[in-house]
């Protein structure tokens, strides 16, 4: 089993990722910006104030800089005007008023260009009018308007369904696990919470949910041993009793004892089985054939039809109907169902038990059927109809088997009465295992 | 004829005394033995006809003992006995070689009839003369009697009777029937073998006898006792 990934490590890995991109991403904002920054007309306008400004800077024999100031007063183009030239270093040479003072936002709005006069080079910049704080705010909207905003936005536009992915991702296991959650049902063992591929973080959750799953299969195991060892023991003491009951008592009273004690019989042989069927203690891997299985349990039931002036008939296909399962199981489930039409069928009817090619098996009675609102409640164990003499674990069995088998029974009316329980399996490499609720389709 | 020589190997004493009794009241001779132990000598001091044998055994599975007699040359047959009873258990019995197989807690009637069946079989105590209410059947002279007439049945009749009667009480599958009636190489037809039970079922009647053959539409035939 690999190691178990984490939220954490997973949201990290992607956020990773994000942030690395981040940087390129304002790298390509900024050449964008810059490029729609520069507006031809203004550029054109500030290029011309260049050309007007440079024959007015005259340089003195030491090669420094200087404007002439006389001339430049009388221009109208240099009312209002800020701007600093530079040569070499970052302090301006030459300023225009000449008490300029530079703020930080002038070199980010202002326009700069470069001249070459009587052979030297200099850069002008162009400052925006000095009207208090509304370059700065100008500048600051700028920044944020053409900068700041599409970064957020386009970041935003990668971090949230990213992120959505990155969460949804992450936490489908739980997703997974709920699921898993939600199909555990009363009695059936050996459930557990898939432990492979969940998140590190859910992984000591998911091990105290089997760890409880686990105690209570102890529990269920326990109480189905408790109650196979029980039906067991009871076993050799009915066996004496059936057998001395024939040797000392006189027929008639016997009879009576005989009855009972058969009755008794009946329910510990059905309390063992369904134990042994609902602690999956039987093997399901076999093939088998339905129809050969059909015939086998008829087989048994032929004797008490007869008794019972009832007709048992088997129609089947000429080819095996095949399953994978327990030969002997699905025969003791339709057995019960057989027995359970003969103890309600009236006498010289004919009960119907057909298999058909798609895994059905069918016993039809022409009883007097099951009311629509008993056809659930007649798979519960020890569910009694107050009619008949059984024990009330005949089709408790036949449900039990149907689980096991991944097999569906339901219960339909027979025409004109009489009921016909379904027995339907899946194919034989599918479907397997599986907890198919059954009795609850009709 | 002597009476068939019956080996009870069963552990608690009540039962297996309650048995020994019953198989006596039929006309058997039982005789008892208690463990593996002397189920063993039992068997090597004497030769019988039948065992029944309680697969749960104090010193050792009756299964054992059974799978070391069918690997020597014994070939007495054998009813297991268990009370383990579990879906899967008669697989098991029937696998190790037993002859048939009943469950803990069963009726006396319900072994008896266990007992008769495997006896009844070709070569068994009773596979000669075969006999059920007032019908018996010679199975090496091939004659019938109903009432202790002599019936003078066809041979396939015959066939068929023989092969219901050895597994009385029992559904006999209708390919089984079908075998026993006719010949490897003959053509047999489903009618064809309804005709003859037909038939068969139409002497008996006529006959008085105390047997009727039952058919089980899709599974075989059974004969048995009328009530």
């Amino acid at each position: 089993m690999s190691a178990p990934r984490s939220i954490a490590g997973g949201l990290l890995v992607r956020l990773l990722i994000l942030f690395s991109l981040t940087p390129l991403l304002a790298g390509i904002n900024i050449i964008v910006v810059g490029e729609q920054n520069s507006n031809p007309e203004v550029d054109a306008r500030l290029e011309r104030l260049a050309d007007q400004i440079v024959p007015y800077i005259r340089f003195n024999p030491a090669g420094l800089p200087s404007l002439d100031v006389q001339s430049l007063r009388g221009r109208s183009f240099a009312r209002d005007l800020r701007v600093a030239m530079f040569e070499h270093s970052a302090t301006p040479a030459v300023q225009w008023p000449s008490d300029l003072k530079l703020r930080a936002w002038d070199f980010f709005d202002g326009y700069q260009t470069v001249r070459a006069v009587n052979g030297h080079w200099l850069r002008l910049l162009f400052a925006p009018p000095a009207g208090s704080w509304s370059a700065w705010l100008h500048w600051y909207a700028d920044e944020l308007a053409d900068e700041i905003l599409p970064l957020l936005i386009a970041l935003m536009c990668i971090t949230l369904p990213l992120s959505a992915i990155t969460i949804r991702r992450e936490l489908a296991p739980v997703r997974r696990l709920a699921r898993e959650a939600a199909a555990i049902e009363p009695g059936v063992r050996d459930t557990r919470l898939t432990e492979v591929g969940v998140p590190s973080e859910l992984l000591p959750l998911v091990r105290a949910v089997n760890g409880g799953l686990e105690r209570l299969d102890a529990g269920l195991a326990a109480q189905q041993r408790y109650s196979a060892v029980v039906a067991h023991e009871l076993k050799t003491p009915l066996a004496a009793l059936l057998l001395q009951l024939e040797r000392d008592l006189p027929r008639a009273e016997a009879d009576a004892c005989r009855q009972q004690v058969l009755r008794m019989r009946g329910l510990v042989e059905q309390l063992l089985i369904i134990a042994e069927l609902t602690a999956k203690r039987v093997g399901t891997a076999a093939e088998v054939d339905l129809t050969a299985v059909a015939r086998e349990a008829i087989s048994q039931e032929v004797v008490a039809a007869l008794d019972a002036q009832v007709e048992l008939e088997l129609q089947g296909p000429q080819t095996p109907v095949l399953i994978r399962g327990n030969a002997a199981a699905v025969a003791i489930a339709i057995g019960n169902l057989i027995d359970n039409a003969i103890r309600h069928s009236p006498k010289h009817e004919r009960i119907l038990v057909r298999v058909t090619p798609d895994r059905t098996v069918e016993v039809a009675d022409r009883g007097a059927g099951v009311p629509a609102e008993e056809r659930d409640i007649i798979f519960e164990p020890f569910w009694r109809n107050p009619r008949s003499k059984g024990a009330g674990l005949g089709l408790a069995i036949v449900r039990a088997m149907a689980d096991l088998h991944g097999a569906t029974v339901t219960l339909n009316a027979n025409a004109p009465h009489g009921c016909v329980f379904l027995l339907r399996f899946p194919p034989p490499d599918i479907g397997h295992g599986q907890n198919v609720p059954a009795g609850r389709a009709a | 004829m002597h009476a068939a020589h019956i080996l009870v190997v069963e552990d608690d004493r009540s039962i297996g005394a309650a048995l020994c009794n019953a198989l006596q009241r039929e006309g058997y001779a039982a005789e008892l033995a208690c463990t593996r132990q002397q189920a063993s000598a039992a068997a090597d001091r004497a030769r019988f006809d039948l065992v029944v044998l309680d697969i749960g055994l104090p010193d050792g599975s009756g299964l054992d003992l059974l799978r070391r007699w069918r690997s020597g040359d014994r070939a007495t047959p054998v009813v297991a006995v268990t009370a383990r009873g579990g879906i899967e258990d008669r697989i098991k019995g029937l696998d190790a070689g037993a002859d048939d197989y009943i469950a803990k807690p069963f009726e006396i009637r319900e072994l008896m009839a266990r007992v008769r069946a495997v006896l009844r079989r070709p070569g068994g105590a009773l596979g000669e003369l075969l006999a059920l209410g007032n019908v018996e059947l010679d199975t090496v002279r091939r004659r019938l009697r109903i009432g202790g007439h002599l019936e003078n049945a066809p041979r396939r009749e015959v066939a068929i009777l023989e092969t219901l009667m050895r597994q009385a009480n029992i559904v006999v599958n209708r390919d089984t029937v079908m075998r026993a009636a006719y010949a490897a190489d003959e053509h047999a037809t489903q009618n064809a073998l309804e005709a003859n039970i037909s038939r068969l079922r139409q002497r008996l009647m006529q006959g008085g006898a105390e047997v009727e053959i039952h058919t089980i539409r899709g599974v075989g035939y059974l004969l048995r006792e009328s009530p």
